[in-house]
């Protein structure tokens, strides 16, 4: 190898700086002007921070919260039951319907929950007989559909009041399910379903999640989480077959279909847990009134969820709402709110 | 000078000093407290960020550890271990209990419901439901009874046959597959049963198999009604039962091949699960795009459905869906279809005109997941139709060297002990 074929003696600067060097030097640049703003405004850099962990690592309000990824847990609202053909609405009704609402899209936004809002005006598809007001199925598969990355399906009827908007349903118990529920039904049995059937295997996880009141199951608030099992419950809960020998005294629809799914199916035991009652759907006094000396179905100060059900036959709504809306920000009004 | 302590130090406080302190000299101490101020602030906000308080509470609050019952067999809460793989009656007994009378097998009552206070319901229930909770004393008592009477022993080993499950010491040699058969000391002779049990015993012991076998009329409580089993498709329904407790009874297993007792495995070499069982032998034979009532019903079964995610295999006969050969999987989906499947409201819906097959066909009809789960595979696999040479059809009779045959559209004792012993004459051969 000899010098001198590339080598000349005449010193001529590179026109054009090598990428790497530029690169480096912008960065450096970058870097170095960065740090002075931060050592000039140390407080303004420090309140940013504080907001950006706040906002990222905490659910704290007033502070917009970036959340990545998709919501775990989906709301279901069915708004507008048995409305449409059959009656006007009054603007009372329209009022409820308003803050019921806003009482869950709040809480929804509070904890980065998914809320979807389903119309339940008795639709076309269903008014025949066989399939009247079972569109609870439906739309959960829709929504399963619609929410592909979402683990649980939290269905609520509209005349339901989330008390307790600070507490989310994994502190609450989501995440102690096996802890939190209770799988046989030994101790609450209201309708006296035999408690042990053979071949049920209470290994499997907990995968639907509802609650007894007086006069047994209730679907008014349940949650479902996806999984293959909560496809086929889906898929089987209505079979003309049962239907056709049962729906006489199945007055409930989904609910008493499920109760006999569960009188007899070990597979449908296997995945059921069921809370108490006042863990997520306290009744107000009024309600299950055959009952009505046994407070483990009533609303106590601090419970989570109230849930008006049959306010509408021969209770009023609007003023039952606005008790438990007056009551829930005056429990959970925080501290530095002086309005 | 510099070892000693306190000799450099300003004079404050009681030994002031002539010479003033420097203005900044209580900064340095004004200093330290603001730091510490700051790195306990520091500290709790880290602490507010991670969150780790209701992981620690998780860990520290005592587990509400409900328990719950393990699950049992269809007539009692105890279980009787064993470690054998052949699970089977004791087929000597079938001429004794073809003798004994159904009441003393069984306590049967008729009850009325305020539901329906015109219908009488007839309740089957079984002997285990006397039993004495504790299994020690119970078998301790069944024991003296064995010794008094030969009767006493045919009739407890009747009733104790359901609580029979496979525990062996250890996992390895787990049986993959299990033959499952109902058999009925009422249909076949003593010699038919003991040829019939031994062919599925044969053909386990020479694939590594497991086998379950149980009376018929053990499964009279899920019937509630003696007349089931007299007629033929209602007694169709025992399959199923069977079925379940076979996969009590084998919760490892990964597949449960229900064959009738009107069938005999007629080639012991071929091992089911390359033959029809793994994915790369299902795929091809899986029947896509047919109807499930042939030959032109509207529900046909999916174009693209995998091998893979199959939990039901069942075949067709030139009219309607069989399940004389039915294969199912043991998981969560293969249990709940078997399950959903045996809801007594199905069992006694009068529509279902050939009884469990009905049921079947219906569900898949109407029940897309089921269905999506389901493989239909030609009849000639897992159950060729014996016939005798002149009705043969390409589809579903049997021919030399198919692996199974069965003759469970036979319709009488008579008729059926002829076409095993034809078949049995065969598959000797």
């Amino acid at each position: 190898m000899t010098h001198g074929d590339d080598y000349t003696h005449t010193f001529k600067p590179a026109k054009h700086q090598l990428a790497k060097v530029k690169f480096q030097h912008y960065v450096r640049a970058g870097t170095r002007t960065v740090q002075e703003l931060i050592l000039q405004h140390k407080i303004f850099a420090i309140l940013l921070m504080l907001l950006l962990s706040l906002s990222l690592f905490t659910s704290t309000p007033f502070i917009p919260h970036f959340r990545r990824g998709d919501p775990k847990v989906v709301i279901i609202l069915a708004a507008n039951e048995g409305g449409g053909v059959l009656k006007w609405k009054g603007p009372q009704e329209w009022s409820v319907e308003r803050s019921l609402i806003a009482n869950k899209k709040q809480y929804a936004k509070r904890h980065g929950y998914a809320l979807t809002i389903k119309d339940m005006t008795i639709k076309k598809r269903y008014s025949h007989e066989w399939r009247e007001s079972w569109e609870k199925v439906d739309i959960l598969k829709q929504t399963m559909r619609q929410f592909p990355n979402a683990q649980w399906f939290w269905w609520l009827d509209l005349h339901t009041f989330i008390m307790d908007p600070t507490r989310s349903l994994e502190e609450h118990f989501l995440d102690d399910l096996e802890g939190s529920t209770y799988r046989t039904l030994d101790k609450l049995n209201p309708l006296n379903i035999p408690v042990d059937i053979p071949y049920v295997n209470y290994d499997n996880p907990v995968d639907m999640i509802i609650t007894q009141d007086c006069g047994g199951f209730n679907l008014g608030l349940f949650l479902m989480r996806r999984s293959a099992w909560s496809e086929m419950l889906l898929d089987s809960w209505w079979d003309p077959a049962l239907y056709e020998q049962m729906h006489m005294q199945w007055e409930h629809k989904e609910q008493d279909a499920l109760e006999t799914l569960y009188l007899t199916q070990p597979w449908i035991r296997e995945r059921v847990g069921f809370l108490p009652l006042r863990m997520i759907n306290a009744f107000p006094p009024g309600a299950c009134s055959d009952k009505a000396d046994d407070p483990q179905y009533f609303f106590h100060r601090h419970d989570f969820v109230v849930n008006m059900a049959g306010c509408e036959w021969g209770r009023d709504c609007w003023q039952e709402m606005e008790h438990y809306k007056a009551l829930s920000k005056q429990i959970y009004k925080p501290w530095w709110h002086f309005w | 000078m510099f070892g000693k302590e306190g000799t450099f130090r300003p004079r404050y406080g009681k030994k002031r000093s002539i010479l003033p302190l420097s203005t900044t000299f209580h900064n340095i101490n004004r200093q330290k407290w603001a730091k510490l101020a700051a790195t306990i602030l520091t500290f709790v906000l880290l602490l507010s960020f991670l969150n780790p308080l209701p992981t620690l509470t998780r860990l520290v609050k005592r587990k509400n550890a409900h328990s719950y019952p393990p699950a049992h067999p269809l007539t009692s809460t105890n279980a009787i271990e064993t470690n054998s793989r052949y699970i089977f009656p004791p087929v000597e007994h079938a001429l004794a209990l073809k003798q004994i009378d159904i009441n003393e097998l069984f306590k049967i009552y008729q009850v009325r419901d305020a539901n329906t206070p015109d219908i009488e319901k007839t309740i089957i229930e079984s002997l285990n439901k006397l039993d004495n909770p504790d299994p020690a004393v119970q078998k301790a008592k069944e024991d003296e009874e064995n010794k008094g009477s030969e009767k006493a022993k045919i009739i407890n080993a009747f009733k104790n046959h359901d609580k029979i499950v496979y525990r062996p010491k250890s996992k390895t040699g787990y049986p993959k597959v299990v033959v499952v058969t109902s058999i009925d000391f009422q249909k076949y002779s003593q010699e038919t049963l003991v040829s019939l049990v031994q062919n599925r015993v044969d053909y386990a012991h020479a694939q590594n198999y497991g086998v379950y076998v149980r009376w018929h009329q053990e499964f009279l409580p899920v019937l509630s009604s003696l007349s089931y089993l007299q007629t033929h498709e209602k007694a169709k329904w025992v399959r199923l039962y069977c079925m379940r407790a076979a996969m009590l009874a084998f919760p490892h297993a990964e597949w449960f091949w229900y064959l009738d007792q009107d069938g005999l495995v007629m080639k012991q070499s071929i091992d089911l699960l390359q033959y029809v069982l793994n994915t790369e032998s299902l795929d091809p034979i899986m029947m896509r795009e047919t109807p499930l009532v042939p030959p032109d019903g509207a529900i046909k079964t999916y174009r693209n459905s995998k091998a893979s995610t199959v939990r039901l295999i069942a075949t067709q006969s030139n009219k309607k869906l069989e399940t004389y050969s039915f294969i199912v999987k043991n998981d969560d989906i293969g249990r709940a279809i078997v399950n959903m499947w045996g809801d007594p409201l199905y069992l006694n819906y009068p529509n279902f005109h050939f009884g469990l097959d009905s049921a079947l066909t219906h569900i898949l009809q109407w029940h897309p997941f089921v269905l999506s789960k389901t493989a239909i595979i030609p009849a000639r696999t897992i159950g060729a139709r014996y016939v005798n040479d002149k009705s043969k059809d390409d589809k579903t009779s049997y021919f030399k060297n198919d692996f199974v045959a069965q003759w469970a559209d036979c319709e009488n004792p008579v008729t059926c002990e002829a076409s095993f012993q034809a078949a049995f004459k065969e598959h000797q051969r």
